[in-house]
């Protein structure tokens, strides 16, 4: 009996922590592109009309000056970025022999993620509106110019992404869950299933999306999908 | 009942993720630690050594902590200095890949706290590591000071290949010489460049054995493992 109220007590705290999912919300968030004192310094005309709306820098219902962005793309607004990013070489990613993952430039809905986050493309580029010259991320961080929100075109200081995760490589790699078998403890599935994005060729892809969420819904900080507290989204996928 | 059952299913199922960890939790590694609550604010484990944005590139993976700059005065035992017994004339040769990683902290003379580009905690000092046993060239100043003493330690960052084990006439060959975790001295524990590093006897994530041992070392056998005896 006693056994048995330790498991459900084990399950309820576990449950307690899966609850954080869905609590969060966009409104008040970094994405909240509502905010009156945001500091993306749209300009005339860009802010006309679209003053007050959250999501129109992204998503828009009509008239979006993007066609190709792909089926990973609801309705997607944004102007994207045309760069080429130079991408991480960790000796797993140009080792044989090490699970040797391929990663392709970036593809999917990181695609998307980047349309701001590379520090190329202006903020205000949306919809019909070309806000070329404008304020990038790149104007939001002091140095070098390269912080936590501008990751810039050297992707070689980032985990990697688009590259796929399946379970050969968790095999090859050993420290990695095989991602087909591992719950997420986010959305009650696999790490496959939850975190992972299926990509033009068919695979199961890591992406941006893999650990943040760009709507806030676990309300965790950085936009993650689940709080890192602990490390416990690291150790979602790495087994070390 | 049923209910009981797949309850109790689903709590070992989940429970199960984290207790097939390595021991790293709880450990001198394990950076959300007490000592450690000045430096690390973040209650992340991993972001002193790793972090997803930001890292050096020169220094996979994802290295975030600030990277030493000793020239390291380096082992030069006889079998280093002396070319008929496998050595090239010269000491060991400057640490590189896995052990230069290790040496960010362990060297003593490079700041513990310098992660993410800065001096972390609200001091924003240097904090050196504060344990004189786990300081392995602590003379050192800087990458100009040549006195960093890494010479009463065994070398690291060498090749360990056939051709040495053949001149050496004492070391396993490691590419056909399986080792107690399965596979070979090569594969399990030298790194992609066939070299040995801090990491061919430690695993810096998993304190289940001794010292973050990679094999247990009881009857010297991680010793033996490579030192043919």
């Amino acid at each position: 009996m006693r056994l048995k109220a330790f498991f459900l007590a084990g399950t309820v705290l576990l449950g307690i922590s899966q609850l954080g999912y869905g609590q969060g919300t966009i409104v008040g968030s970094k994405h909240d592109f509502s905010q009156v004192a945001n500091t993306w310094n749209f300009t005339t005309p860009v802010t006309t009309g679209y003053q007050g709306q959250i999501c129109q820098p992204c998503h828009a219902p009509h008239g979006n000056n993007i066609t190709t962005a792909g089926a990973n793309a609801p309705l997607w607004s944004h102007a994207l970025s045309t760069a080429t990013y130079t991408l991480y070489a960790g000796f797993k990613f140009t080792a044989t022999g090490h699970g040797a993952a391929t990663q392709s430039q970036p593809d999917g809905s990181s695609k998307l993620c980047l349309s701001c986050h590379d520090g190329t493309v202006a903020l205000a580029s949306f919809r019909t509106n070309a806000a070329t010259g404008a304020t990038t991320m790149a104007n939001f961080n002091s140095g070098s110019g390269v912080g936590y929100g501008n990751l810039g075109t050297d992707l070689s200081t980032t985990h990697p992404i688009s590259f796929t995760y399946d379970a050969t490589l968790a095999s090859n790699d050993r420290h990695l869950w095989n991602p087909i078998t591992t719950l997420s403890g986010i959305h009650g599935g696999s790490i496959s299933a939850d975190m992972l994005e299926a990509g033009a060729d068919g695979t199961q892809k890591m992406q941006c999306i893999s650990c943040h969420d760009p709507h806030n819904a676990a309300g965790a900080s950085h936009l993650l999908i689940k709080s890192n507290v602990g490390s416990a989204l690291c150790y979602t996928c790495h087994k070390i | 009942m049923k209910l009981k059952r797949l309850v109790l299913l689903s709590a070992m199922v989940i429970g199960l993720a984290p207790l097939c960890r390595g021991q790293l939790s709880g450990s001198v590694h394990d950076f959300t630690i007490s000592r450690w609550a000045a430096y690390n604010s973040t209650g992340e484990v991993c972001i002193v050594c790793h972090a997803p944005h930001g890292t050096d590139p020169n220094y996979a993976p994802l290295w975030n902590h600030t990277t030493t700059t000793q020239n390291f005065v380096t082992y030069s035992g006889y079998k280093f200095s002396n070319v008929g017994r496998g050595g090239n004339g010269s000491a060991a040769p400057q640490p590189d890949g896995a052990s230069k990683m290790c040496l960010s902290c362990h060297d003593g003379v490079t700041a513990i706290n310098e992660f993410g580009g800065k001096y972390q905690g609200p001091s924003g000092a240097a904090q050196l590591f504060p344990y004189a046993g786990m300081v392995f060239a602590p003379n050192g100043v800087n990458a100009t000071n040549n006195n960093g003493g890494l010479n009463s330690t065994h070398p690291v960052s060498f090749v360990y290949d056939q051709t040495l084990a053949t001149n050496d006439g004492s070391l396993h060959n490691p590419l056909t010489t399986v080792t107690s975790l399965g596979g070979t001295i090569d594969g399990d524990l030298l790194d992609q460049n066939h070299k040995m590093q801090c990491s061919s006897c430690h695993e810096p994530h998993d304190n289940t054995i001794y010292r973050f041992g990679r094999i247990s070392n009881a009857g010297s056998a991680l010793c033996l493992t490579c030192h043919a005896k």
